[in-house]
């Protein structure tokens, strides 16, 4: 919202700002200018064709300048030219259009044709058109699981044979303008939905004239949309508030192709950046990256833009390279024209890395130890030394479990099942299992839980065909639960398709677990009649190729053998994008779990070369995280400098993230030196051990930690800052009460009776991990100093410190 | 085979209150004694008095008694010869005999946890917070819960040793997990719920470098009475396995017995000829590691499974065929010859006899190619074994027997005993009342249960509870065959002594509850002594079948019946008090 | 303007009690409104806050709103009947105080869903959406919230106040969770949470604390201009503002409460809560729910609701009253529910089971029109006889009664615009 607000803002100063600086958005100098599509092709009646032209300027970048050039068709007869660019047919024939602008000519030819017969208006292909880009069949509007004004379209139209149905009660045959469907749109008669488009445009004609033709139904009949294409696919804009005409072009399965740009649907990946309208024309806005999502009847193509402020002075200067994926990261970088943050001290990195890795800040010793070392190669013998902490499998664990959906009460595995999954989950990491034989594991163990207890993992409320696809392919199918996916290429049938891999599965509790359940899932023992041998059984998997398989055999093993070989490369690149995301804050795909099509990375040769690597290095996870967090874009300082303080996408900078709940807690137990009480755990856990979805936790609860497992998605935990979070780190007992404990570290630093600046320089030490600055030291030994009660001076200036930013962030 | 005789140690006479209900057995700890030496145990319960004597049923010092109404103290020095294994304990007073506990006889020290140990600081064990242990020896912890117990010890490098919970076998609440770590804190192995030791675990473990190690122990449940658990920690040999898993009473068999590193020795045993037992123990000297293993005992002709047959082996039945489920995915299968219209009963006997097997039952006919009847769990949770109970349809003459693990494992724990038999109406006996899982009897749950006992007082009339299942609403867990018996049960009992004598009893047709009078005289024994209650049901063919009165006794877990029992009673342990007076009141 | 009209009724008000409530109230008066009050379902919305009392676990429509005294007496259960102040409409006699209010009241007796369990009962009433595994919708209280975080905060205060818990932001996400106010307002040492200065912390010490930790930040936010910084340093201002504003400490702070006010309450957990209610939603808090969790009454019913119903009784009587003679009752709307009634069949171990057939809710005030019943369910109280209310129809028309349009989009963390209620209808007869 806030975010709204402020575009909100900026949006109107553009307003103001367009109109004079349009001249210098245009090139200054053009080497050449050209026309995106060949050959044009229209076919009467109602043809048209958004025409695309660009400028390559001397700088080399390229303009869109459609609007700017004159267009002109050299014989008028045939076609005409709308300032927009827009050819529209008049007659058969064939002319040149001369386009002119810039000091550049070129031309293109137009070829216009008659139909091979008569050619009533489709309404699979136009009048589903018209409906989808009006909004119609939107989720809002009579897309509505229930429809709107007892009037239901399916949603998106993806379901012309019903919509058909349902529109034929509002035509009127006899008098077509007098049907209920352009009446409603046109606010002829009322219409909550507000005027779609009006009388006499060209989407009221299509449906006119379709009326007029007897509103006939091709459903099954129509020729096939293959794809639609949208032109350009790419482009990069040096400057703001540039402009970029969009076409797109359906291609048909009789091999016709048609514009369609004004009925295809526009949707930006990201607010922002670029707006787009509903004729297609881009506008950059702000720095950054954004995908336009072309929607026609089914069919979706991308669009990608991505806006930088051109600086003629940008030098990109060689920055060090510690493996590939600071190549990958630079490349981006440099064509965005901002140079990296420097590398992060080594104190910055010590205290970043062991929070990623342990879920814990070093410790005065191990600060000072890593001081000590004057090795060159230390920070990669620090990785490799925290990666062989258990602490390391902890924190994966707790994530998996979270995500898992497995929870101690009700259906699923109750408290054994989730106590042992965790252990499972710890050690399978520590050992570091390779992954293909992790998720296997996960997905189609065998036996009773509690000797396999992966298997918990597997059977719980959450419906697996989610779950699965989510989790190791980062692919979001929920949606297509219930309907098409709107913004990816899914179908619903694709999600029930999944659905049959799991539901063939018997389970039955075992005798193992006396407050919960032990699960055993199998498949059913009749299977292995002997009449039942030889029976095969068909799966369709998701990249909709179909397998055979005899009916004996567990699904989930197929599904799983499936993943790592037909979709190994995407269950690759999901988990590189997880690792990523967790360690830098934010994925090469954001959400990390959401890698849609309309969705693409921001750095595309970045993901692939990560995926690669893991797969050539057999799925070894320790191996990708150590890549990770050896790059120089993993150890960049938070500090951004005067280029990418903006930049927040591309990893020029490390990110500030807040700890997160269990992060927070136990980096507060550790500093203090006081364990948190804990209410499921043993006394002195961690509170990043505790495996069970409740905690009993205000705190945890308070920071994020989400207290129900309703979902796979990395969203069901919040990394939000709130109100009551920093009332409670203020005011509340759990650092007031840790700080006062006879037993903490401050106590313990106050009977050591060591010097004023001694103890300041530890609390900083303790607390943030690192020495005070002179300035901070003064400060320090002056409070301690002045105040008659110096334990309390002490307690006020520790209280500073862990309220403090620095502590409350990962930098 | 435990001597089921009786040594009374320790005689206190003491007035005792009139009318007062025999003692109750809460809870005994430590339940492990070593033997030769002196042990130090506190028992809780209720109704103990001045007089209360712990009965353990082999030799032994003991000393000690009761400090109140609900708590004694001994001190047990078992004889140095006493084998090692489970026995029942109980109490006596004056009133009568509480309920069972089962207690352990071990060759090792006991150690008792000191508190506070195994103390964390930020998710790091605090070493110094540890609590150093000898090897050998058994461990007896407290209630664990949220709370984490650390015992450390040193191993030498290549030292291999065995960890062993013997917990949920012997009725003790908690559900351990061993966790064992180098004395850095890394972990080296962890354990929980090991095939066939049931809810305990076993850690078999090859320490790679010497030095300081250190075991954790954790629990996933538990709570109340009984809350504490026993480790046995040594370099002991154990059996994986044993086959067969029992045999024909009064037969001699040859049990294979694989031993920890798969090596199988022969152990020749005499199965007990005890018409009133379907179980003994098997002791396993040779592999100390192990309790006592419990073994069935039948009745039936006995064979063992031919392995690797592609066809199904053809057995004249009534049988009981000894087989195991060898590689993941096996089925074995029989085949029976059969007349269309006769009932055929199928029991698969696995888990509760130490099997690894979560067996599947399903009978078909090969010719028409169906299915006739499946079962997997003859009681729902808590007893994998099948049973099922079909007719022959007409027309089939051959039926195939098939029985899989139910997730598809295999190897050599898995272990069976099919039995097949005539099948037809049948009933089961139990010693006391219904057993409902929220039905609270006496002063407790099922702990407490004292229905395998009874009191005689000279001259008087005892009532001993018994209740009938008929049909599936008596007992609506049971997943089984059915059994609807409706006839009337004659009732008798055997090895009754002298002095005593039991009133003749028909429960009538339909009845599902029954007392059984029992009368002492003055001659009767003052040893305690144990009497077997048999029902028998004529089927409308004529033939009689007698099923013996048994007592399921769930010693960890009071609130749910559907676990696998720990210990089942087929005796009345009976006592003879002396007559109420009011002298003796005052 | 409203104006008290009768304080004295309650108490002399002394300077200081002017100065902290009655002042507290006059500025409450005068905050903007929180809320566009825009009419839907043709309903100019009067009602500018709410106090939702949550009866978790379900409490028994026979023993409270809905008595069946002609039905036989393993229905109709042990407390007979009282007859409120409007004639023809009877409560249970365990609510004679209430009973006496009913003209400021409206009860719906065939509120009626399908979900027999406690989880997705709990999850209906509070969101208006039937339960779905895998779906967390918001809470009421979470989109008065979020609406009102769209226009003025009221300084140093929550927009949505859980007494002692509530349900959360669901699809919105953690930052719209209630600010929840757990503990035992009736214990008298009694303090809200982070909100009171804790143990030995004076203003000045906290002052000095403040400075110190400016010190600290200072390097580390000029070094990281983000906008994750931006949020800490703009919520530890509001931190500190409701640490020491003495309206927010006064609103939090039922010490200031005139003892005589406290014992019309109630002495008792419930009656406090509703104390606290009525203070917090007077500071300008718009949405504030007070729960109890007791409700489910397997076993014994009756010796439970002895003890229970007479402090929810005297509790609501006096909200109800004190509210009016305030003159906030209009534009305060209160509703008393749970998840669902209990069984019209006294079960075998005395109590009552899960019933969500047909029940009773009970509104108030926030243009509510009293002295009304609507709908009415059968003579044992089973099912509806006439007029049945669904959870999405009550929770879209109090949000009707808010002035909050229930049909709108609202946008979620995952990016997926939700319906704050589907298929709901306004129950016009609350407010003609």
């Amino acid at each position: 919202m806030r975010d709204s607000k402020r575009l909100a803002i900026f949006v109107l100063a553009l307003a103001c700002f367009d109109s004079r600086a349009a001249d210098e958005l245009l090139p200054s100098s053009v080497q050449k200018l050209s026309v995106e599509q060949p050959e044009i092709r229209l076919t009467l009646p109602r043809a048209r064709q958004q025409l695309l032209v660009t400028a390559l300027a001397v700088d080399g970048y390229l303009h869109d300048v459609t609007r700017t050039v004159t267009i002109e068709p050299l014989d008028p007869a045939i076609v005409r030219v709308e300032p927009s660019g827009i050819i529209r047919s008049r007659q058969a024939g064939t002319t040149k259009v001369r386009i002119t602008g810039f000091g550049r000519t070129t031309e293109t030819t137009v070829i216009v044709t008659e139909p091979n017969k008569s050619a009533p208006v489709s309404f699979v292909n136009e009048v589903m058109g018209v409906l989808g880009k009006a909004g119609c069949n939107a989720g809002a509007c009579h897309g509505h699981a229930s429809g709107k004004g007892g009037f239901k379209l399916s949603l998106r139209g993806y379901d012309p044979a019903a919509d058909h149905a349902a529109l034929r009660k509002r035509l009127d045959l006899k008098d077509p303008e007098q049907s209920q469907i352009l009446l409603k749109p046109t606010e002829l008669d009322p219409h909550r939905g507000g005027k779609r488009f009006e009388k006499g445009s060209d989407a009221y004609e299509v449906i006119r004239q379709w009326v007029t033709e007897g509103a006939n139904a091709d459903v099954g009949k129509a020729v096939r949309l293959q794809k639609i294409e949208v032109l350009p696919v790419f482009r990069l804009m040096p400057k703001m508030h540039m402009k970029q005409q969009l076409a797109v072009i359906a291609h048909y399965a009789d091999g016709t192709s048609r514009d369609v740009t004004d009925r295809a649907i526009f949707e930006l990946s990201a607010e922002g950046i670029v707006e787009v309208g509903p004729d297609g024309l881009v506008v950059g806005k702000r720095e950054g990256e954004a995908a336009i999502l072309v929607r026609f009847l089914g069919q979706m193509a991308l669009s990608r833009f991505l806006v930088i402020r051109h600086s003629p002075d940008f030098r990109w200067t060689e920055q060090p390279v510690n493996n590939f994926v600071d190549r990958h990261v630079h490349a981006k970088l440099k064509a965005i024209q901002i140079l990296p943050s420097a590398l992060a001290s080594d104190v910055e990195f010590l205290r970043r890395v062991s929070l990623d890795v342990t879920g814990l800040p070093p410790t005065p010793a191990e600060v000072h130890a890593f001081w000590a070392d004057l090795r060159s190669d230390k920070r990669e013998r620090k990785i490799d030394e925290l990666l062989e902490q258990e602490a390391f499998g902890d924190v994966w664990a707790a994530y998996w479990l979270e995500l898992s959906g497995t929870t101690a009460t009700g259906d699923s595995a109750g408290r054994k099942g989730v106590m042992t999954l965790y252990n499972w989950l710890s050690r399978s990491i520590n050992e570091n299992v390779p992954y293909d034989r992790f998720v296997k594991s996960l997905l189609a163990s065998k036996g009773g839980s509690l000797q396999n207890p992966a298997i918990t993992f597997s059977v719980n409320r959450l419906p697996r065909a989610e779950v699965v696809p989510q989790l190791f392919l980062g692919v979001r199918l929920e949606c297509a639960q219930c309907h098409d996916h709107p913004f990816d290429i899914w179908k619903q049938a694709d999600y029930q398709s999944l659905q049959t891999f799991f539901t063939d599965l018997s389970t039955k509790e075992g005798a193992g677990d006396p407050g919960g359940r032990e699960i055993h899932s199998f498949v059913p023992p009749e299977r292995y009649l002997p009449w039942e041998q030889g029976k095969k059984t068909t799966l369709r998997l998701l990249d909709g190729k179909s397998i055979e398989v005899p009916v004996q055999q567990d699904r989930r093993e197929v599904l799983a053998d499936w993943l790592f070989e037909a979709a190994k490369t995407q269950v690759a690149r999901a988990i590189a994008n997880r690792v990523w995301g967790k360690l830098l804050g934010r994925g090469i795909v954001e959400p990390v779990d959401d890698m849609r099509f309309s969705n693409p990375p921001v750095n595309e040769p970045l993901l692939a070369e990560l995926a690669a690597d893991f797969i050539a290095h057999k799925y070894d996870f320790k191996h990708l995280t150590r890549t990770i967090l050896n790059s120089r874009a993993y150890q960049t300082s938070s500090i951004p400098n005067a280029l990418n303080a903006r930049e927040q996408m591309n990893f020029s900078h490390a990110r500030l993230r807040r700890l997160s709940a269990e992060q927070l807690l136990d980096s507060i137990s550790q500093v203090t030196g006081v364990d948190e009480e804990q209410r499921v755990a043993p006394p002195g856990a961690r509170s990043i051990q505790i495996p069970f979805s409740y905690t009993g936790s205000r705190f945890l609860t308070m920071f994020g930690r989400p207290e129900q497992r309703m979902s796979a998605c990395e969203c069901i935990r919040s990394q939000e800052i709130t109100l009551p979070q920093i009332l409670h780190l203020l005011n509340g007992e759990t650092i007031g009460r840790k700080l006062r404990d006879k037993d903490g570290t401050l106590q313990r630093l106050l009977n050591a009776k060591t010097t004023d600046d001694r103890l300041v320089e530890e609390l900083y030490l303790t607390v943030l991990s690192r020495l005070p600055t002179e300035r901070e030291r003064q400060r320090g030994t002056g409070l301690l100093h002045a105040g008659s009660d110096r334990a309390e001076a002490a307690e006020d200036l520790m209280w500073a410190l862990l309220v403090s930013q620095e502590f409350l962030f990962n930098h | 085979m435990i001597p089921m005789r009786f040594f009374l140690v320790l005689v206190l006479v003491w007035s005792a209150p009139v009318d007062a209900e025999p003692p109750g057995l809460r809870e005994l700890n430590p339940p492990t004694f070593q033997r030769g030496v002196d042990n130090e145990v506190r028992v809780f319960g209720v109704g103990f008095t001045k007089e209360s004597e712990l009965i353990l049923p082999f030799k032994a010092e003991v000393h000690g008694g009761s400090n109140g109404n609900e708590a004694a103290s001994f001190r047990i020095k078992p004889a140095a010869d006493v084998a090692t294994g489970v026995y029942p304990a109980r109490v006596r007073t004056a009133d009568g005999i509480s309920n069972l506990r089962l207690v352990t006889v071990v060759e090792v020290p006991v150690i008792r946890v000191k508190e506070p140990n195994g103390r964390y600081r930020v998710g790091k064990l605090d070493l110094d917070a540890v609590q150093p242990i000898p090897i050998p020896c058994v461990i007896v912890g407290n209630r664990l819960e949220r709370d984490i117990d650390a015992f450390r010890f040193t191993a030498q490098a290549g030292q291999r040793l065995m960890l062993a919970t013997e917990t949920w076998r012997v009725g003790l609440t908690p559900d351990p997990l061993l966790w064992l770590r180098d004395g850095s804190g890394r972990t080296l192995a962890t354990a929980h719920d090991t095939p066939t030791l049931q809810r305990d675990e076993r850690l078999d473990h090859t320490f790679a470098k010497q030095g300081e190690q250190i075991l954790e122990m954790r629990s996933t449940g538990g709570g109340g009475w009984n809350n504490y658990y026993t480790v046995k920690i040594g370099a002991f040999d154990y059996a994986r396995s044993v086959f067969p898993l029992g045999g024909r009473k009064g037969e001699t068999v040859s049990f294979t017995v694989v031993n920890r590193d798969g090596k199988a020795s022969i152990l020749k045993a005499k199965v007990p000829d005890d018409a009133f037992s379907d179980h003994w123990r098997l002791p396993l000297p040779d592999h100390p590691g192990s309790l006592p293993w419990t073994l069935a005992a039948g009745d039936l002709p006995e064979t063992i499974e031919e392995e690797k047959r592609s066809e199904p082996q053809r057995l004249e039945w009534p049988i009981t065929v000894n087989g195991r489920i060898s590689q993941p995915g096996e089925e074995d299968r029989y085949r029976l010859a059969v007349t269309p219209g006769e009932k055929v009963r199928l029991r698969a006997s696995a888990y509760h006899l130490g099997s690894a097997l979560d067996g599947y039952l399903m009978a078909y006919d090969p010719v028409g190619k169906k299915l006739l009847a499946k079962n997997d769990d003859e009681v729902g949770r808590g007893l994998p074994d099948p049973a099922l109970d079909f007719e022959v349809p007409a027309g089939v003459r051959e039926v195939v027997v098939a029985l899989r693990d139910t997730t598809s494992r295999g190897g050599g724990e898995f272990g069976y005993r099919l039995t097949i038999e005539r099948g037809g109406p049948d009933f089961h006996l139990y010693l006391g009342r219904k057993q409902n899982p929220t039905n609270q009897e006496d002063d407790g749950w099922h702990r407490l249960d004292r229905s395998d006992t009874l009191a005689l007082t000279p001259g008087q009339e005892a009532k001993l509870r018994l209740s009938v299942r008929r049909t599936k609403e008596d007992e609506p867990h049971y997943n089984g065959p059915m059994r609807d018996y409706a006839g009337p049960i004659r009732v008798t009992a055997v090895n009754v002594p002298k002095g005593v004598s039991v009133k003749p009893l028909v429960i009538p047709a339909g009845n599902t509850e029954a007392e059984l009078l029992v009368i002492a005289s003055a001659e009767a024994p003052k040893e305690l002594f144990e009497i077997i209650v048999v029902g028998e049901g004529t089927r409308p063919d004529g033939t009689t079948f007698r099923r013996i009165a048994e007592r399921r006794l769930h010693l960890s877990d009071p609130q749910m019946t559907n676990l696998p029992w720990n210990w089942r009673v087929q005796k009345v342990t009976c006592v003879t008090t002396r007559p109420a007076s009011k002298e003796a009141k005052r | 303007m409203h104006h008290a009209r009768d304080r004295g009724q309650y108490t002399q008000p002394t300077r200081r009690s002017f100065l902290q409530v009655g002042g507290l109230a006059a500025i409450g008066l005068m905050l903007p409104d929180y809320l566009q009050r825009t009419a839907f379902a043709g309903h100019t919305a009067k009602a500018r806050s709410t106090i939702f009392v949550f009866l978790g676990g379900g409490p028994s429509h026979h023993e409270t709103f809905d008595p069946k005294p002609e039905a036989a007496a393993e229905i109709r259960g042990e407390f007979g009947v009282v007859a409120t102040n409007i004639p023809g409409i009877q409560f249970s006699a365990t609510m004679p105080l209430l009973a006496a209010q009913m003209s400021r009241m409206a009860v719906l007796r065939a509120v009626t869903h399908r979900d027999g369990a406690h989880e997705p009962g709990v999850a209906y009433m509070n969101t208006g959406y039937s339960f779905r595994p895998g779906h967390n919708f918001p809470a009421i209280g979470a989109v008065v919230g979020f609406e009102a975080s769209r226009t003025k905060r009221a300084a140093g205060l929550p927009n949505y106040v859980a007494i002692p818990d509530g349900r959360g932001g669901g699809h919105l996400g953690p930052a719209f969770n209630p600010f929840s106010i757990p503990g035992d307002p009736n214990d008298g040492k009694f303090r809200v949470q982070d909100v009171s200065l804790s143990d030995g912390l004076t203003s000045a010490r906290l002052d000095r604390r403040r400075r110190l930790a400016e010190q600290v930040n200072e390097e580390f936010r000029t070094a990281h201009p983000t906008d994750a910084r931006d949020a800490v340093d703009r919520f530890t201002v509001q931190a500190y503002e409701m640490m020491t504003s003495s309206r927010a400490q006064a609103a939090f702070d039922l010490g200031l409460e005139d003892a005589r006010v406290r014992d019309r309450y109630g002495r008792t957990q419930f009656g406090q809560r509703l104390l606290l209610a009525r203070r917090l939603i007077e500071a300008g808090v718009p949405f504030v729910s007070a729960s109890d969790f007791e409700w489910d009454d397997h076993t014994g019913i009756f010796p439970k609701l002895k003890q229970r119903l007479p402090a929810v009784d005297r509790g609501l009587a006096a909200l109800v009253e004190d509210l009016d003679v305030r003159g906030l009752l209009e534009e305060t709307l209160i509703v008393v529910l749970g998840e669902f009634g209990r069984t019209p069949k006294i079960n075998a171990t005395q109590g009552r089971d899960h019933w969500p057939n047909a029940f009773s809710v009970l509104l108030a005030g926030g243009g509510v029109k009293g002295g009304r019943v609507i709908g009415s369910s059968d003579k044992e109280g089973a099912f509806v006889k006439d007029r049945p209310v669904t959870p999405e129809e009550l929770v879209h028309s109090i949000y009707v009664l808010l002035g909050i349009d229930p049909v709108k989009f609202l946008p979620t963390t995952s990016g997926r615009d939700i319906q704050i209620v589907r298929e709901g209808r306004f129950v016009s007869e609350l407010i003609e």
